[in-house]
C-alpha cells in the first residue's frame, strides 16, 4: 500500500463523517505525508497501521463532539419531556383506574391482615376465659368428686396454656404487619423524594 | 516503553511543547515520539481535542508550494499547561516515593 491507496482508504472509510470532519482528517494527514517526506512513507504507513484504524479515532472524535454539542442543545430532551406529558394525559384513563385498584387491594389486604390478628387474639382471649373458669370450676367440684374436679382443672390449664400460645402468634403477627407496612411507606416516600430531586437537578442542569 | 501515556499526560506534553514556540502536525509527532514513545497515530485525536476545548488555535502558513498547518496555545491553553504541570509533579513525587524511595507513609 503506498500513500495514494493509503489517504483513498482513509477518505473512503470517511465518507458518513460530517464533511468538515473528513476533510480536516484527511488535510491533516496529506501534510503529514508531505512534511515526512517520500523517503519516509513507508515508514509512516506502517507505524500509523491501517486507514480503517485512523478513521475510527476521528470517527470516535466526531461522535464525542456530537454528544458535547447535543448536550448544550436541550431542545431535543425538552420535546421529549413533553411527548411523555403528553403520553401520560394519554394514558390517564387508564392508568387511573389502575392505580386505584391496586391501591385498593394492597388496602384489602392490609385490613384483611390486622382483622386475621384481631381474631386470633380474640379467640385467645376467649379460650383464656374458658380456661380460667374451666379451672374454678375443677377446684370448686374437687371435694364432690376428685376425678372430675382434675378433669375441669387440667382442661382450664390446657386452654391457658393455648391461649398463650395464641397471644404470642397474634403479638408476632401485628408487630410483623406494623413493620412491613412502616417499611413500605418509608420506601414511597423515598421514592417520591428521589424523584422530585432527579427533577430539580435535570432541571438546574437544562437552565 | 513498558509504560503508556494517558489523555491527561499527552495533553500536557502537546501543550508544554506549544508553550515553547508554534509548530506543526509532523514536528509535533516527532517531538512526542522521542519524549514518550507514542505512536505517529496518537497525535490527531490529541490536538482535535485541544483545539475543541480552546487550548490551541490554529493558522496556515505557505511553507514550498503548499500550506502547512501550524498549531499555536491560547491563553486556556497556557493555564491548563499550569494545572497540568502541577498535577504533574504531585502524581510524580507520589510515585517516586514508592517506586524509588520505598516508604509509602512518608
Amino acid at each position: 500500500m503506498d500513500r495514494k491507496e493509503f489517504m483513498a482508504r482513509l477518505a473512503d472509510r470517511l465518507s458518513h463523517v460530517p464533511a468538515d470532519e473528513r476533510e480536516d482528517a484527511v488535510a491533516y494527514y496529506e501534510e503529514y505525508f508531505d512534511d515526512a517526506g517520500p523517503e519516509n512513507e513507508e515508514r509512516v504507513i506502517g507505524e500509523l497501521g491501517s486507514p480503517e484504524k485512523i478513521a475510527a479515532q476521528v470517527k470516535a472524535d466526531a461522535a464525542v463532539k456530537g454528544l458535547r454539542s447535543e448536550a448544550r442543545t436541550p431542545v431535543k430532551k425538552g420535546a421529549s419531556a413533553i411527548w411523555l406529558v403528553v403520553l401520560g394525559v394519554l394514558a390517564l384513563p387508564v392508568a387511573m383506574p389502575l392505580a386505584v385498584a391496586a391501591l385498593a387491594v394492597i388496602f384489602a389486604l392490609l385490613v384483611s391482615g390486622f382483622a386475621v390478628v384481631i381474631a386470633v387474639a380474640a379467640s385467645g382471649i376467649g379460650i383464656a376465659v374458658g380456661g380460667v373458669v374451666a379451672f374454678v370450676a375443677g377446684v370448686c367440684v374437687l371435694f364432690a368428686s376428685a376425678p372430675t374436679g382434675f378433669f375441669y382443672m387440667g382442661a382450664g390449664l390446657a386452654a391457658a396454656g393455648i391461649a398463650l400460645l395464641l397471644g404470642l402468634l397474634a403479638f408476632l403477627a401485628a408487630k410483623w404487619l406494623v413493620i412491613g407496612v412502616a417499611r413500605l411507606l418509608n420506601r414511597l416516600r423515598q421514592k417520591a423524594r428521589n424523584q422530585y430531586e432527579n427533577k430539580r437537578k435535570g432541571g438546574g442542569g437544562n437552565a | 516503553m513498558g509504560f503508556q501515556a494517558g489523555a491527561a499526560l499527552l495533553d500536557a506534553c502537546v501543550l508544554s511543547a506549544l508553550q515553547q514556540g508554534d509548530t506543526y502536525g509532523y514536528m509535533l509527532t516527532q517531538v512526542l515520539k522521542d519524549i514518550l514513545g507514542t505512536s505517529e497515530s496518537t497525535m490527531y485525536p490529541v490536538l482535535r481535542r485541544l483545539q475543541r476545548d480552546g487550548c490551541l488555535t490554529t493558522y496556515d502558513r505557505p511553507w514550498q508550494g503548499r500550506n502547512r498547518r501550524y498549531y499555536a496555545i491560547t491563553d486556556k491553553g497556557v493555564s491548563q499547561a499550569e494545572v497540568y504541570r502541577r498535577d504533574w509533579k504531585a502524581y510524580r513525587d507520589n510515585v517516586d516515593r514508592l517506586l524509588c524511595g520505598g516508604d509509602i507513609n512518608g
